[in-house]
């Protein structure tokens, strides 16, 4: 399954208007944005982005910026308690609640400096690993420790897992693309990789 | 604010502020948000929350060689110490540009931004060209800001796939001794902090270096 969101590397989209500056172009986008920081409940970060990522790829990106979110909350409270699903609450103060950190008992399978290649198959329901990666090789250069892992988020599931930050060489993703001297490093979970020889 | 008559009497819950406007009622009623709650949000983020803030942190960090070093190892707590924080935001880490080294930050499936120091996102880096070339071609890119790299200078483009939260912290400019981190602040723009463009030069502000 593709997702709709998933255009890193994508070509075909023409250039970037710096003048784009504007967060809101109208009053109901503020809402929105508030309504969504505003409501919380059962569902995580990672639920909010799955079920805005469930269209296919000309709708999400005709649709605008604050209408997918506006659908994303609509989605969320549709399936809440309200309907029968997940409590939802008010959400704590926006600005002085810091999120808990998640445990784990599974183990960090790598280390910093360690050769690592993304898995290549293709990830059910919502995920953070970027079809551009898949099947690529790059390089742990920094542990981030353990956080919550988003796919399982997605679902309902709070659990733990290692996070990395990968570098990749741009050749190795873009071949004659790209710059041979830049490179794309990515946050990824320990699940997301395997040994790289 | 702008009506679309043409679409009432056809479709009128396909009109996203209709919908915005059911749903605040709901979550109301349901006690589950408050309309004074919302009006806060918006004007935190409209007018409290912004690139300013993370303009005085890269000011402390050129102006303070020892505010600098714990900004680089631990980002989120000396942003915090500057009382900048925010729910979901517990690991923000800052990318010095060096000499040789160029940070760019995107996110390219969804518009993660570190929101504490630098706001809510512009147009320009939630849109579809950013996200999908930031990666594959960022010298393009940042000559469409106006923003030449020489050679010697590798990029790193950073992808904020999970929670994590990058923020440049750009080259102090040439010219700038002796200033003080105020004065420093007003050199320091949200493009710069996002690896799109440079600090601005002391001629840019009219300051007489």
């Amino acid at each position: 399954m593709s997702r709709p969101n998933d255009i890193g590397g994508k070509e075909g989209f023409g250039a970037v208007d710096p003048t784009a500056e504007d967060v809101f172009h109208a009053d109901w986008e503020r809402r929105t944005f508030a309504l969504c920081t505003a409501t919380g409940g059962d569902w995580t970060i990672d639920m909010f982005r799955g079920v805005r990522e469930r269209d296919e790829q000309t709708t999400y990106l005709s649709r605008g910026y604050w209408e997918n979110w506006l659908v994303g909350l609509e989605r969320l409270v549709a399936g809440s308690r309200l309907a029968g699903g997940p409590r939802i609450t008010q959400r704590p103060d926006w600005l002085t609640t810091m999120m808990p950190a998640p445990t784990t008992s599974r183990p960090a399978r790598f280390k910093v400096g360690d050769r690592v290649r993304v898995l290549a198959d293709e990830p059910r329901g919502h995920t953070r690993r970027p079809a551009y990666v898949h099947g690529h090789a790059g390089q742990i250069v920094a542990d981030r420790g353990v956080h919550r892992f988003a796919d399982r988020s997605a679902e309902g599931v709070i659990e733990g897992q290692q996070l990395y930050t990968v570098s990749f060489d741009s050749r190795e993703l873009w071949a004659d693309r790209a710059d041979g001297r830049d490179a794309v490093l990515l946050d990824l979970w320990d699940e997301y990789l395997e040994p790289a020889v | 604010m702008h009506t679309s008559h043409k679409h009432e009497v056809t479709e009128p819950p396909s009109e996203p502020a209709l919908r915005v406007k059911a749903l605040e009622s709901l979550l109301v009623e349901k006690g589950l948000a408050n309309p004074a709650e919302l009006d806060a949000i918006i004007d935190a983020f409209e007018n409290k929350v912004g690139p300013h803030n993370g303009a005085r942190v890269v000011a402390r960090a050129w102006h303070d060689a020892e505010f600098k070093r714990w900004l680089l190892a631990d980002g989120a707590a000396a942003i915090a110490s500057m009382g900048f924080a925010g729910r979901g935001h517990n690991h923000i880490v800052v990318l010095e540009n060096t000499p040789t080294v160029h940070h760019l930050v995107v996110c390219t499936l969804c518009s993660c931004y570190p929101w504490p120091v630098l706001g809510l996102p512009p147009g320009w880096y939630k849109s579809a060209p950013y996200r999908a070339r930031a990666v594959s071609e960022p010298r393009a890119v940042l000559r469409e800001f106006g923003t030449e790299l020489a050679d010697d200078v590798e990029i790193q483009v950073h992808d904020s796939t999970a929670e994590v939260r990058y923020l440049v912290l750009p080259k102090r400019p040439a010219g700038t001794d002796g200033w003080d981190e105020e004065r420093l602040a007003t050199l320091v723009t949200r493009n710069s902090m996002v690896g799109v463009q440079r600090a601005l030069e002391p001629q840019a502000v009219g300051q007489p270096s």
